[in-house]
């Protein structure tokens, strides 16, 4: 009697029962939608050099930083040679282009699109233009005044030059455009 | 739209790749070789090497197969003098704009005066649909116009009449494609059109019409860009004029990661037709000088002034027969004018997630005595118009979480509506949410209320006014 007693339901748990499996349901995915979206570790990897390159016949050997970041963000700087930078990106979400937004913007792919559209919205200048192979990338870097770009050291050819950032080549230690893929 | 590369860069790249792989029909060079990567793979992909030969966009290869003639230099395109720009190479136009959807509903009893004034009925709107018209003239020449689309002025129940009602304009019309049915035409409001050189890193000068370069809210200026749903009283009550028409010089001054800017404005000022007629001789002037520092976050600390007469007059004409013959003469009454000054201080700090933002400024202004206007109010006695100072400001702190993007936000304002005896002082506190879900899309919601010191000569202020904003904003 007991028994049946505690297995008997009262009318309405079928009911209570019914209604909570959806919302479980739901609250599963809600949690397993939020746990996707939660910042992942880093793989680790070997860092991943970024040469900063310009034309052979160009006088800049060395730039910071902070003037990287101005140069990409669209703003005017002039090399030595009195031409104006123009800087040459790797398309979106490009696993390079990622790496150099990371550490020279500071930003991640989704920061850098909001950055671009507030800066329209504010009435600023657009993003640099992206080209869309690295043999092209290197032809232009070589012909074109003022152009800078970027790729790995391995991609180095004698159609470009790499400079010193910070005072310091890809192969030095502390170079600061290095990114963990 | 995506972006074009509108610049003598962009051609002269252009036809940099295409000159060089006309040169070089193979488009791979010998040296390539594996591991060397070529184009970078996509983010998500694993990256691996890529084959030895670097594919080459088809755009590159085009002006080849099309047979265009090889160069035999690039001085054509490597000549910075050269202007790229001729006939149908013109400079390109980018298109861009923003919109906003927006749902208000305010709360309180039905007796509540400004709930009866601004929306006594919740309500759906579209509020901007603002284009952008953006151009590169060339080296160091940029251009950009800006235009709102706007349902305005049907509706505009602002203005009472002596009758006792609020008369709204009749804006239907006819649509003569549609047999004789009607519809309501709108409005469209310039709200910057200008040039700008840039002659140095340091400079750039712009004429036209801009956006007054004070703070960071006016800056920010597009829905999508702006954090909360409703701009702060003394933004929107224009302390600074939101925008002015005539010339700015403007640039920063680097010193290692840390920014020294300016701005300096020489305008018509503010009066009835600011945008293209000033009714004085007074020149307004202004300026901007902030510090940008990237050493503990971002931080900027700004302050900024503007100075200027307001004059309205009457336009009037009477023929003088004092002389032998009749003659017209056209001349102007002045009807109201004094002298303002505002002065701002402002502050923003972006460390990572967390974005801090507060603006302070004041705006005083003192009549010509000869042209005191008189108060617009329900008091019978026939006064004027005082001098005032109005003092303002707010308070924004919002922190971005790594979830769909979401940031919460909290906001503090005040505005003491001196200028009026229609509002008394008002304190705003809104607390809501802006989920960016995409960079170009935004969705906000929050809840705000005001209240204020005491109560106008209207009844305002006598009761506080809470309401709930949402709004969608776009970019597109």
């Amino acid at each position: 009697m007991i028994c049946r007693t505690s297995v008997r339901r009262s009318p309405g748990h079928s009911e209570m029962k019914r209604r909570a499996l959806p919302l479980l349901a739901v609250a599963g995915a809600v949690a397993s939608a939020l746990l996707a979206l939660a910042p992942r570790p880093v793989r680790a990897g070997n860092d991943v050099s970024l040469a900063v390159i310009v034309s052979p016949s160009s006088n800049l050997t060395n730039i910071s930083v902070a003037d990287l970041r101005r140069v990409f963000q669209s703003e005017r700087l002039t090399d030595p040679d009195g031409n104006r930078l123009i800087a040459l990106n790797h398309p979106p979400k490009t696993v390079d282009r990622v790496g150099f937004d990371e550490v020279v913007m500071g930003m991640d792919p989704e920061r850098v699109g909001q950055f671009w559209i507030d800066r329209k919205i504010r009435g600023g200048s657009g993003p640099p233009r992206t080209v869309e192979s690295l043999a092209t990338l290197r032809r232009v870097v070589e012909k074109l005044p003022g152009a800078i770009g970027y790729i790995r050291p391995g991609q180095l050819s004698n159609e470009v030059r790499a400079i010193r950032v910070d005072g310091k080549l890809p192969e030095d230690p502390g170079y600061p455009v290095r990114y963990k893929p | 739209m995506s972006f074009r590369f509108a610049s003598v860069v962009g051609c002269a790249g252009a036809l940099v790749s295409s000159t060089v792989l006309a040169q070089t029909p193979s488009a791979a060079p010998a040296a390539e070789v594996a591991p060397a990567v070529t184009d970078p793979p996509t983010a998500n992909a694993t990256p691996t090497p890529s084959p030895a030969t670097p594919p080459v966009a088809a755009t590159d290869q085009a002006p080849a197969a099309a047979g265009l003639p090889e160069s035999a230099d690039d001085s054509f395109v490597s000549d910075p003098s050269a202007n790229p720009f001729v006939g149908e190479d013109g400079p390109k136009l980018e298109l861009y704009g923003f919109a906003d959807f927006s749902y208000l509903h305010i709360l309180g009893n039905k007796t509540n005066i400004l709930k009866q004034y601004v929306a006594p009925y919740p309500r759906f709107y579209v509020g901007h649909l603002n284009l952008y018209m953006a151009s590169t003239l060339g080296e160091n020449w940029r251009s950009l116009a800006e235009v709102r689309f706007t349902y305005s002025p049907i509706g505009d129940d602002d203005k009472q009449a002596s009758d006792g009602t609020f008369p709204v304009p009749d804006t239907t019309a006819v649509d003569y494609a549609e047999l004789q049915r009607t519809f309501s035409w709108g409005g469209i409001e310039i709200q910057r059109a200008w040039v700008e050189y840039q002659p140095f890193d340091f400079l750039s000068i712009r004429g036209g019409q801009w956006l007054t370069p004070y703070g960071y809210w006016n800056d920010d200026h597009g829905s999508p860009t702006i954090i909360a749903v409703h701009k702060p009283f003394p933004i929107g009550d224009t302390f600074f004029p939101e925008h002015q028409t005539g010339l700015v010089a403007h640039g920063k001054y680097f010193i290692g990661s840390t920014a020294i800017g300016y701005a300096a404005t020489l305008s018509n000022g503010r009066g009835p037709y600011d945008v293209f007629k000033d009714l004085d001789n007074n020149k307004a002037v202004g300026g901007r000088l902030y510090l940008e520092s990237q050493v503990f976050g971002n931080l900027t600390l700004g302050v900024d002034a503007y100075r200027g007469r307001f004059t309205a007059s009457t336009k009037r004409y009477r023929v003088d027969t004092s002389g032998a013959e009749p003659v017209a003469v056209i001349y102007r009454t002045t009807d109201v004018a004094y002298d303002e000054l505002s002065l701002g201080a402002d502050v923003r700090w972006i460390y990572e997630d967390l974005h801090v933002q507060g603006e302070v400024m004041t705006n005083e202004a003192r009549y010509d005595e000869r042209y005191r206007p008189r108060t617009v109010g329900f008091d019978p006695k026939p006064t004027f118009a005082a001098d005032y100072r109005r003092v303002g400001g707010y308070l924004l702190l919002a922190y971005r979480t790594p979830f769909f993007n979401l940031m919460p936000y909290v906001m503090g304002e005040h505005s003491s509506y001196t200028n009026t005896d229609l509002a008394p002082p008002a304190w705003a506190w809104s607390a809501g949410v802006n989920l960016r879900p995409r960079p170009n899309v935004v969705l906000k919601a929050e809840f705000a209320i005001a209240t204020f010191d005491g109560v106008g000569s209207t009844g305002l202020g006598k009761d506080d006014l809470p309401y709930i904003g949402t709004q969608v904003a776009w970019a597109f």
